[in-house]
């Protein structure tokens, strides 16, 4: 901008007030996601020409989405250079709300460093995914994760392991004969991350060392992974950083305290609300010889797509929505829980994809990326109908 | 489950509704939470009829809508606790990250997403029960994107209310009782002024837009460019468009009025294109208060 406009012209645009109320949140949403008509689109722009809060407003909310979809990126370079400052006491105040978005620094390491290896969970707060690998290993004992050893199995398994013993433990019990309705705000306010590693993965959101202490298992499922391989190579500089720093210590003490810290202080209604989410989803697992599994019981497990010459390599859960994604391009959807499949072709102008997919990410049920192995993804924003590489 | 049918609901639009209702009941997710067909085609009539869209079609409006976002907010609405589950793990990471990347502070970001999940539910600041703000959201856009929204309108709703309380203990204390004018703030020739007001006046809304966006917000050309969807260049080249033919025609107008070449081109240069002494999006990081919700448009 080499010319301004006259000193007059900013005196009076700031004396603006826009005529008639502000436009709802609603449509002040549908403009900035570009969802609204042309006429809706021209009163919102005539308002917000006018009314600096609503310019405020707008403004923010874009920045929040945007910085949502940079957040791997973020904490990648973080990463960094938190590795490179070595384990510090600042480190440690980093680490506090880098904890949990670590997890998201797996999908990065994955990309960069081009391997087909482990990947582990960064996935929007809509969604959880488990990735396996077919390269076993011995699993590490949650025991010695939670004690502050370098984590060496995917932290989805952590997390599931959790899951399984908070509902296992005599408060999910007395939470599925609790009868008390679950209350939202509840939930909300005495548990800080309902979901987990992805949640606030995805967040990035500072989390205090008691909220952290007291995350609940995922609410609506529970997940598990037999596979035990390393989470990524160790001759990766981020991979080393991951596993050895406290990150993965604090958010494997947090989730596997969960049983406990969540049964003497539990009320009632963030009880029932776990075990009702513990209760009505299957279990999904991949195995670590490629085949997709799902439980009702946390003990035997079932085989699906039987039939199907694929390797899993990763499943995606949200609500009763499943994906599954495997070698040869693979993509299967279920949208009532798993009870009925649909092959899903991953193309697109007669191009049919033949990579292997490693990462399925849906922000909502119509809305989803799924990446390959090559490093190409697609998204689709009509549940899978169409498709577009990136 | 669903409400009943507004009573402006004509039969065309209920008509529609009940067709879209059977075509999209399955992938909508309604029957997961108990909602029927007839439940699911209420919601789409009370959607139609809140929509004040002249000229569009009943159909085009219905196929626009996140169907599944909006069932499951207004399952949410009707108190399913599933709904309520499922709502909590998808959105609840997306709440307070956006709280955090507005407030910037933990406790501000933690207390501004509780509150606003305490309105979401429905109960007010002393827990007596009210509707929740989830009634407003119409699927116009997706749910994640207008609890954005809901979130920035709470921090900018915040950030008013302590600058507003801030002012008036400030003047309190000052003993000033009126406004006095700002002795460093020029008088404006009036020719100046009238010249300026009748050429923004003319402006096309959006390039007011950008105006104020740039040059009194203080917002940058990346900033504008991820709201509008175009490119940073794109923006750049129409903010010289609006202010260099801004200043043109102010200038051509002071000159019809009687204003010599010289005086008026010293009238353009009166410019400082960054100098604004507030910028609203640094002020607003620095403000913290007691939370109070945006008003919505009731109805």
């Amino acid at each position: 901008m080499n010319q301004g406009i006259p000193k007059a012209a900013r005196e009076l645009l700031a004396r603006q007030r826009p005529a008639g109320e502000h436009p709802s949140a609603d449509m002040l949403n549908g403009y900035v996601e570009q969802s609204v008509t042309a006429e809706e689109k021209s009163r919102v722009t005539n308002h917000l020409a006018a009314c600096v809060e609503c310019r405020e407003v707008v403004f923010l909310a874009s920045a929040a989405a945007e910085e949502r979809r940079d957040l791997a990126v973020a904490a990648a370079a973080r990463l960094e250079q938190v590795a490179a400052a070595g384990r510090s006491k600042a480190g440690w105040s980093f680490w506090r709300w880098a904890a949990p978005a670590l997890a998201a620094v797996v999908v990065v390491a994955g990309v960069l460093i081009e391997r087909n290896r482990i990947v582990s969970t960064l996935r929007p707060a809509s969604t959880r995914t488990i990735v396996a690998s077919r390269q076993p290993a011995p699993p590490a004992p949650v025991a010695s994760q939670a004690t502050g050893q370098p984590a060496t199995q995917p932290q989805a398994a952590v997390s599931a392991t959790a899951a399984a013993k908070y509902a296992s433990s005599g408060e999910a019990r007395a939470a599925k004969r609790a009868k008390a309705p679950v209350n939202p705000v509840l939930l909300a306010q005495q548990n800080a991350a309902l979901e987990v590693a992805p949640a606030g993965a995805v967040a990035g959101l500072p989390l205090g060392k008691e909220e952290r202490k007291s995350l609940p298992p995922p609410a609506s499922q529970t997940v598990e992974v037999t596979s035990a391989a390393p989470l990524v190579s160790a001759d990766s500089g981020l991979a080393s950083a991951f596993v050895n720093t406290p990150t993965s210590e604090s958010l494997t003490a947090g989730t596997a305290g969960m049983g406990k810290a969540a049964a003497p202080a539990a009320k009632p209604g963030l009880s029932n609300a776990v075990q009702l989410g513990l209760a009505s989803h299957p279990q999904w697992r991949i195995s670590g010889d490629g085949h997709l599994e799902r439980s009702l019981t946390g003990n035997d497990w079932t085989r699906v797509l039987a039939g199907e010459i694929v390797s899993f390599r990763v499943v995606s859960v949200m609500g009763n929505d499943i994906w599954a994604g495997g070698s040869g391009g693979a993509l299967f959807h279920s949208s009532d829980g798993g009870l009925h499949w649909k092959k899903v072709v991953l193309g697109a102008d007669g191009e049919a994809e033949h990579g292997t997919v490693i990462s399925i990410r849906f922000d909502t049920v119509l809305q989803g990326d799924v990446g390959i192995d090559s490093g190409a993804s697609w998204s689709t924003s009509d549940g899978g109908q169409i498709w577009s590489r990136h | 489950m669903a409400s009943a049918s507004s009573p402006q609901a004509g039969p065309q639009l209920s008509a529609a509704a009940q067709a879209f209702a059977s075509e999209h009941y399955a992938e909508s997710g309604a029957a997961r939470f108990g909602m029927d067909l007839a439940g699911l085609a209420n919601v789409l009539v009370e959607v139609l009829s809140q929509r004040d869209s002249p000229g569009r079609q009943a159909r085009e409006i219905l196929e626009s809508l996140h169907l599944e976002e909006l069932v499951l907010s207004r399952a949410c609405l009707a108190g399913h606790n599933g709904a309520w589950e499922l709502f909590l793990t998808r959105y609840r990471g997306a709440m307070y990250e956006a709280a955090w990347r507005m407030a910037r502070d933990e406790g501000s970001a933690k207390a501004l997403a509780d509150s606003l999940y305490a309105e979401l539910y429905g109960l007010g600041q002393r827990g007596e029960s009210r509707a929740s703000k989830l009634r407003y959201y119409t699927g116009r856009g997706s749910l994640a994107g207008w609890l954005r929204t809901v979130v920035a309108q709470e921090y900018v709703n915040q950030y008013r209310r302590t600058k507003r309380e801030t002012s008036l203990d400030a003047a309190v204390e000052d003993g000033k009782q009126f406004a006095a004018a700002d002795p460093q703030m020029p008088e404006v020739d009036p020719r100046v002024e009238a010249a300026t007001a009748s050429e923004l006046a003319a402006l096309p809304a959006e390039e007011r837009l950008l105006l104020a966006a740039y040059y009194l917000d203080g917002r940058t050309l990346a900033e504008i460019a991820r709201l509008l969807g175009v490119h940073e260049s794109t923006v750049s080249r129409k903010l010289e468009h609006a202010a260099g033919g801004l200043r043109k025609r102010i200038r051509k107008r002071l000159m019809e009025a009687g204003m010599p070449p010289r005086q008026a081109d010293e009238a353009m240069q009166d410019v400082d294109v960054r100098d604004l002494k507030v910028k609203v999006s640094e002020t607003l990081r620095q403000a913290r208060g007691e939370l109070s919700f945006y008003k919505e448009k009731e109805g």
